[in-house]
């Protein structure tokens, strides 16, 4: 059989259905295989939220009516079977979001929800609520210089006891007001999903992982200046477990992987908050800010 | 309840980290995680392995300024909160 053979969050993917979100290679080996199939139900799992199923650490399951049923195993395989009439715009959102996420779980890989740029000092990460404006954010200091590293989910792998984020799918997701304000143009063909307002916008990821050193954290305020804090102790961690990309798929078993890796995280890096008025246009303030945050320290 | 005669110890199996030299725990059968002070961190490094309270309490009144009043009544608070969260042994 022939797949389709990609590179993403550090693994080597083969797919039986194209993933032009991904960036190609070619390979002898996969880490990952995706094929398409049956996914059976297992009446003794545990309902997430009435769509998700965790069988255990090392199978998940998860239904998306009108789209397709997924089946994550072991961390190296996914089972699709895509329900009929399905627009494949529709499986590959929730394959390259949720289930990849169970999957990098699965591999005790850290999934930060955090779109992320490298800078001289190290990987920068940027967490926040949908919303945000992590992806424009990460965008428009692409354009100032700083390479993207991946858009919404960030696999962080550890290597010596320290955190580095690997490069994810060569696109990112931005609203169209939010592409037209930086210029950049959407076409129809490149909506996430039919008629959605939701644009992929294809980017060149950095090749290598990175080591992480800061954590930015975007959220709103009713102020209307921007405004930064360091985040220090016990609240590192907070924000840690917070922004882990679907942290209601971890197991019992796998929370304790994930709490150990989310100290190694908070010793290593530094986090600070910044704050954004809810309204307006504040980019230019954000990145003066993080330019900044990011200065050597003489 | 743990009292002055209890014997206590840790839990096993619990998931543990570190952040900035405080201990934070989590039980694994409740999902819960717990952010132990500087002064909390010193009692759980003392309590590997089975120990009676008022030892506990003895040792602590010698290394850190505090009167044995006192000692007692927040150790004692203290173990048996760790004791609900699921943390903490009470072997006799």
């Amino acid at each position: 059989m022939n797949y389709y053979q990609y590179i993403t969050h550090g693994l080597i993917v083969f797919s039986e259905i194209p993933l032009p979100e991904l960036t190609s290679i070619k390979s002898e080996k996969a880490d990952v295989l995706i094929r398409l199939g049956e996914v059976q139900r297992n009446p003794s799992s545990e309902k997430i939220n009435g769509v998700c199923f965790q069988f255990n650490q090392n199978e998940f399951h998860l239904n998306i009516k009108r789209i397709a049923s997924f089946y994550v195993k072991d961390g190296n395989e996914i089972v699709i079977a895509p329900h009929t009439a399905a627009d494949e715009r529709d499986i590959r959102l929730f394959l390259l979001g949720s289930v990849f996420g169970a999957l990098l779980q699965q591999r005790n890989c850290f999934p930060l929800h955090a779109s992320t740029v490298v800078t001289k000092q190290g990987a920068l990460c940027l967490c926040g609520a949908s919303g945000s404006g992590k992806s424009t954010l990460a965008v428009a200091l692409e354009k100032e210089g700083f390479p993207i590293v991946s858009d919404d989910v960030t696999a962080i792998t550890f290597e010596n006891n320290r955190p580095y984020a690997l490069p994810g799918p060569r696109r990112v997701k931005l609203w169209q007001d939010t592409a037209c304000e930086l210029k950049i143009p959407c076409s129809q063909e490149n909506a996430i999903q039919k008629e959605v307002n939701k644009y992929n916008i294809l980017i060149d990821p950095v090749e290598r992982k990175t080591e992480l050193k800061t954590i930015v954290i975007i959220s709103t305020s009713n102020k209307e200046n921007v405004d930064v804090q360091p985040v220090t102790g016990f609240e590192k961690l907070s924000v840690l477990i917070e922004n882990t990309y679907r942290s209601e798929y971890l197991t019992n078993d796998q929370k304790k992987t994930h709490l150990q890796q989310c100290g190694l995280i908070c010793n290593h890096v530094n986090i600070h908050q910044i704050k954004r008025p809810k309204t307006g246009f504040t980019l230019t303030q954000q990145i003066k800010i993080i330019k900044k945050l990011i200065k050597p320290k003489d | 309840m743990i009292g002055l005669n209890s014997v206590i110890q840790r839990k096993t199996g619990l998931a543990d980290t570190e952040i900035d030299t405080n201990k934070v725990l989590m039980s694994v059968e409740t999902g819960k995680y717990y952010g132990l002070n500087t002064l909390a961190t010193n009692i759980w490094m003392r309590i590997e392995r089975p120990m009676v309270v008022s030892d506990l309490i003895n040792d602590l009144v010698e290394s850190f300024d505090v009167s044995l009043e006192v000692a007692q009544t927040e150790v004692i608070a203290f173990l048996n909160d760790l004791k609900k969260n699921k943390l903490l042994e009470q072997i006799s």
